[in-house]
Order: structure tokens, then C-alpha cells, then sequence
């Protein structure tokens, strides 16, 4: 009989802590664990008893990537607790910062993270110092941007503070915003060289029958707001995610596993957005997905670094749409009256859906809080992927196997902190 | 007291302290920029990171002189402190571990290397601390407590240095 298993003790170009076990028996992967060894961190244990006002800061505790998403969930599901709806400037300033996070964490992960899979280099160094160190330039000067929008909006580049129930502490300066749109008209080229870039990459030719599952607003490209939508036809208010979505507990993991409640499998994230609303793209970022090579939906996770810099380039044209529309509101925030309820939002974090639900007492303090970050919820399609990709290519050395493995996870930009509220690989042979 | 990306480009030598101030022994290079920083000293800049390699880039742009002061985990004695010559070569891997996407320092030296855009002369100063806890203090055998890096590890004439204890 043969039997192998192929490890991977530590995860590398992810964020936080976990590792990857392959257990092959007679030529077939019997079984792909992704295995989440970082400490679970029990946020939703630590809101209890807290004010509603704290949950957007304690939150965007949770990643030092996403922290943004973090905050827009919290801040929404106790909006909708409320009974206010945040509109206008300060929705579009929402956005703006939103727009900023997205250009970071994707510029990130595509140029420094995944991109050298692709290449053939070992490290993001490695490949600049093989002649790639202009695009490279490049990813800096774009993230830089995108950090400018999140210092600027949110108050600092890391962990914002200006961000409330209601709105924001402090609007910021018109001039600012100014120079920031210049800076962005500059960034334009930059996405622009990085999606042309990244599309000429030559990509396995695998396909899979994903369940989509993303945000899809009316009018827009989702971030902050719309219902939760499959590809088969699921069509729900956010308020309704616990009935149709459930967490499961494996014990290879210390991060929830995330299934709809027939238990299938499904993804979210820039895939899953990209292919249930390509209809909410500008023209133009329809056209440059098209000369990309991307058609309206998109099933190869391999070129999901391609839908990311789509996304990038969206995002920067986002946000220089909404610096040359934007009129200071009246004031930094509305008035927010808390009242007992329950309170449950959805936003689109750069690796998908992040689901935030509040129970509050007539104080406004928490009562319960459940928080379902992206992460969680692709883990158990990232091992479906694994045992599809790497079956046909289990006679090749461990070596090989453990790259594939490692190029594969990082299709999805796993955020292991996250999940946990990520890579070793280990091939089990026998 | 700058932080990252608050300071503009210029001629003098610019101290890079590192670290999470809430994460225990972690927090030596930020109390090292701090101290420095407190001397008023004009001949050189000093500035507070948390370490992520593309802000590291930012603020090699223009100096040729940096001293980057970071701690680490390894197997030798809390306190001890270790000079390496970056220009020389990568840094080890003990110094890479605690950062986002692990693009820290090391990621943040090889990407200026292979960019052409390390200074001309880059220290770094990396001190083994003994408790990395979140929301820890330093820990009594941290290097606060030391006189190692006062005395005996000073990495240039070019820098003026902390006063002895």
C-alpha cells in the first residue's frame, strides 16, 4: 500500500501562523487538512459587556491588514441596531477609507506575496533584483497611496481611530483631500501597470464550480453595504446570514469552518465578488478586465491575483471619484441613541465577506457578539482546492508538491489572525 | 518624538527604534529611540517603527547613514545585543518573525538592497528580549535594565551616542 504524508510545518508570505498536512493513501489524497495553530483570541467573549462605542476600535484590533473592514462591519451592525442609516459625505467617506484598504492589503499580497509564485522567485527581493524592481517600485508607491487615504480618513495608517458609531471623530481637511487626489491620479498608472502586469503571468488552466457567495449592492461595486448573494441563487438580507450560514469546529484547526447550512462548501472573497457583480463595474474597469483577459466571471483561483489588481485599479478610481464629488457633511457623525436590540452587518474585507452581529442592552453595551471573517469561511474550499490540484501531481517530489500546495493557499490570501480570532505542509505517504 | 513617515529627508544620521510598545521586551528599540530622542541631540534624527518593510523603505529615502535598533528571540541570554553590518549581507531569520505577512526587517533590507536603495552605511542593533507577552512591560532582565547597549555596543563614531548610566 502506499501511504505519504507531506508537511509544511510553518506557512510562509501569509499572515499568522498555521501549517498544511497532506495524508495520501494509494495514490489519492485521502484527506487536505489546513491547520490553524494560532491561539483562538476570543474577541466575541471579550465584547461582552463592553460599550457599543468601543466594538469598532477593539475590533479593528483583530488584523493589522483589514482593520477597516473591522470597523465598517461594527459600526453598520450597531447602526442597524439602531434603527440609523449613515448617508451621504459621510457614507462616501466610509468608502474612501474602505477604497484605502483595499489598495494596501491587494497591492500587498499581489506584488510581495504572490506574485514571485508566479515568477519563479523564492521572495519579492529575489524577483525585483530580476529585473522586476520597477514594478516593484511601483507596489510601493500605490500602497503608500493607499495608506495615505487610510492615515488621512481614518486618523492613522495602521489600526484607524477615527472611525464611530454615526459617522467619523474628525472630518478631514479639504486640502487634504486635494493633495490626496493628486497622489491618486498618479497612483492610476501605477494599478493600471500592475494589473497589465500580473495578466501577462502564465496561469494553470484549472477551473472549479465554486459557490460564490459576496455582497451585491443596487447601483455599486460592493464594500459597505448589500445583500448576501450566491451564484445559486441564494438572495438574503444580511440580517438573515445565521439561518443560511453556520461554523463548524474540526479538530485540526483552532478557526471555525464556515458552510451554508446544507452544508455545502462555497467561497467568498475577490473571485466571488468579482463574478457576482462585474455588472456593478464602471465601464472602464470593464474594459481593462477584458483586455486583462478575465470575462464576467472568473472560476481559475490561480488568476485571482489578476482580479485583484482589477480591484485595485477600481478602487483608486473609487476613490478619485469620490474626492472630486465629496461636500463636507454638517458634522463628523450623527446622533446615534442606543436602544436594546440586535444589530448585524456585512462588508466586503479585501479577502470577502465579514459578517458582524450584535446583541445590545438598553444601554447600548454588548450582549453577545459573533464576528465571521473571510478566512473562516474559505477554509474548507482551500482544502477542497488542495486535494483537486495536487492529486494529479502526487508522483512528483515533496519538494514540488509543498510549493504547489503553498502557491495554491496563497491564491486566497489567507489571513490566519483573522480566523482566529497560518504555514507548515505535511504529506502523509503511509 | 517622530513617527514613521513624519520625518522629511535629511543629511543626518537617522536611529530607526522598532518594536510593538505593547508587546513586552518588544518594545526595546521604540525606548531606545525614545531615549535618544530625549538627549535633543541636533546631529541626529530619530524615529519610532513598527517595523513593516515598505515603511522601512520610506524612511531610508535620502539617508546614507541608519542605525536600527530591533529586538529579537534566539537562544542566548535576555540582554544580549548583536551588531550586524547589513551592507554586508542578510540579516538572520530571528530578526523577521514578528511582522504582518512576514515582510519585516529582513524582507524590508533585502527589498532596499535589491533596489539599490540601502544607505550607504546600515546597522542593526538586535537585542534578545524574554517576554513578548501583549500588554506586557519590559521584563526585569530586558534590556532597559542593562548597560549593554549604553557602553559596550555603540555601533559608530559617526553616531553620537547615549550618555552612560
Amino acid at each position: 500500500m502506499s501511504r505519504k504524508t507531506i508537511a509544511v510545518d510553518l506557512l510562509a508570505r501569509v499572515e499568522g501562523e498555521g501549517a498544511f498536512k497532506l495524508v495520501v493513501r494509494d495514490g489519492r489524497v485521502a484527506r487536505a487538512e489546513l491547520r490553524i495553530f494560532e491561539p483562538p483570541r476570543f474577541f466575541e467573549a471579550l465584547l461582552r459587556g463592553r460599550a457599543h462605542t468601543e466594538a469598532p476600535d477593539i475590533t479593528a484590533r483583530i488584523c493589522g491588514i483589514c482593520p477597516v473592514a473591522y470597523q465598517m462591519s461594527a459600526v453598520h451592525a450597531m447602526e442597524a441596531a439602531f434603527g440609523v442609516r449613515v448617508d451621504g459625505p459621510l457614507r462616501a467617506l466610509r468608502r474612501l477609507l474602505y477604497c484605502g484598504e483595499w489598495i494596501e492589503s491587494h497591492t500587498l499580497h499581489v506584488t510581495m506575496l504572490h506574485a514571485p509564485d508566479f515568477l519563479g522567485h523564492a521572495n519579492a527581493f529575489e524577483m525585483a533584483a530580476a529585473g522586476h524592481g520597477g514594478m516593484v517600485e511601483a507596489a510601493l508607491a500605490l500602497k503608500k497611496a493607499g495608506n495615505a487615504i487610510v492615515t488621512l480618513v481614518g486618523g492613522r495608517e495602521i489600526h484607524p481611530i477615527n472611525v464611530r458609531v454615526g459617522g467619523f471623530y474628525r472630518l478631514p481637511a479639504p486640502g487634504a483631500l486635494r493633495e490626496l487626489g493628486a497622489t491618486l491620479e498618479r497612483g492610476r498608472d501605477h494599478a493600471l501597470a500592475l494589473l497589465r502586469w500580473v495578466s501577462a503571468f502564465d496561469f494553470p488552466d484549472l477551473e472549479r464550480d465554486y459557490q460564490f457567495v459576496a455582497l451585491r449592492d443596487p447601483h455599486e461595486y460592493p464594500m459597505n453595504a448589500g445583500r448576501v448573494v450566491s451564484s445559486r441563487g441564494l438572495d438574503i438580507d444580511v440580517a438573515e446570514f445565521p439561518t443560511h450560514f453556520v461554523e463548524r469546529h474540526v479538530a485540526h484547526s483552532n478557526a471555525l469552518q464556515g458552510y451554508l447550512a446544507d452544508g455545502s462548501t462555497y467561497l467568498c472573497g475577490p473571485l466571488a465578488r468579482y463574478s457576482l457583480n462585474h455588472d456593478r463595474l464602471d465601464e472602464d474597469t470593464r474594459a481593462e478586465a477584458r483586455a486583462a483577459g478575465l470575462g464576467t466571471t472568473c472560476r481559475n483561483p490561480y488568476r485571482s491575483i489578476v482580479v485583484r489588481a482589477l480591484e485595485v485599479l477600481y478602487a483608486v478610481n473609487e476613490a478619485i471619484r469620490i474626492i472630486s464629488t465629496y461636500e463636507a457633511p454638517d458634522a463628523p457623525a450623527i446622533a446615534c441613541d442606543p436602544v436594546a436590540g440586535v444589530g448585524a452587518a456585512a462588508t466586503e474585507a479585501p479577502r470577502g465577506l465579514l459578517f458582524h452581529r450584535y446583541v445590545l442592552d438598553d444601554r447600548g453595551d454588548i450582549v453577545e457578539a459573533r464576528i465571521v471573517p473571510p478566512t473562516s469561511q474559505n477554509q474548507a474550499t482551500i482544502e477542497e482546492d488542495l486535494v483537486q490540484y495536487v492529486e494529479p501531481i502526487l508522483d512528483r517530489p515533496d519538494d514540488e508538491i509543498r510549493h504547489h500546495c503553498e502557491q495554491t493557499i496563497r491564491n486566497y490570501d489567507p489571513c490566519i489572525s483573522c480566523a482566529t480570532h497560518f504555514l507548515d505542509l505535511t504529506v502523509d505517504r503511509g | 518624538m517622530a513617527e514613521a513617515g513624519d520625518l522629511g529627508v535629511a543629511p543626518r544620521p537617522l536611529v530607526i527604534g522598532i518594536g510593538e510598545p505593547m508587546r513586552g521586551d518588544d518594545a526595546f528599540g521604540r525606548r531606545v529611540a525614545q531615549a535618544l530622542a530625549a538627549m535633543n541631540d541636533a546631529r541626529v534624527d530619530v524615529v519610532e517603527c513598527r517595523g513593516a518593510a515598505d515603511a522601512l523603505l520610506e524612511l531610508f529615502e535620502g539617508r546614507d547613514r541608519v542605525v536600527i535598533v530591533d529586538a529579537c528571540r534566539s537562544g542566548e541570554m535576555p540582554g544580549t545585543m548583536t551588531r550586524f553590518d547589513a551592507t554586508t549581507g542578510p540579516l538572520p531569520a530571528v530578526l523577521d518573525a514578528a511582522s504582518t505577512h512576514g515582510f519585516g526587517l529582513a524582507a524590508g533590507i533585502e527589498l532596499a538592497r535589491s533596489l539599490g536603495r540601502l544607505p550607504r552605511a546600515c546597522i542593526v542593533l538586535a537585542v534578545v528580549g524574554e517576554d513578548f507577552g501583549v500588554g506586557r512591560r519590559l521584563s526585569p532582565r530586558s534590556p532597559r535594565e542593562s548597560t549593554n547597549w549604553r557602553l559596550g555596543c555603540w555601533p559608530s563614531p559617526w553616531l553620537p551616542g547615549p550618555k552612560p548610566a
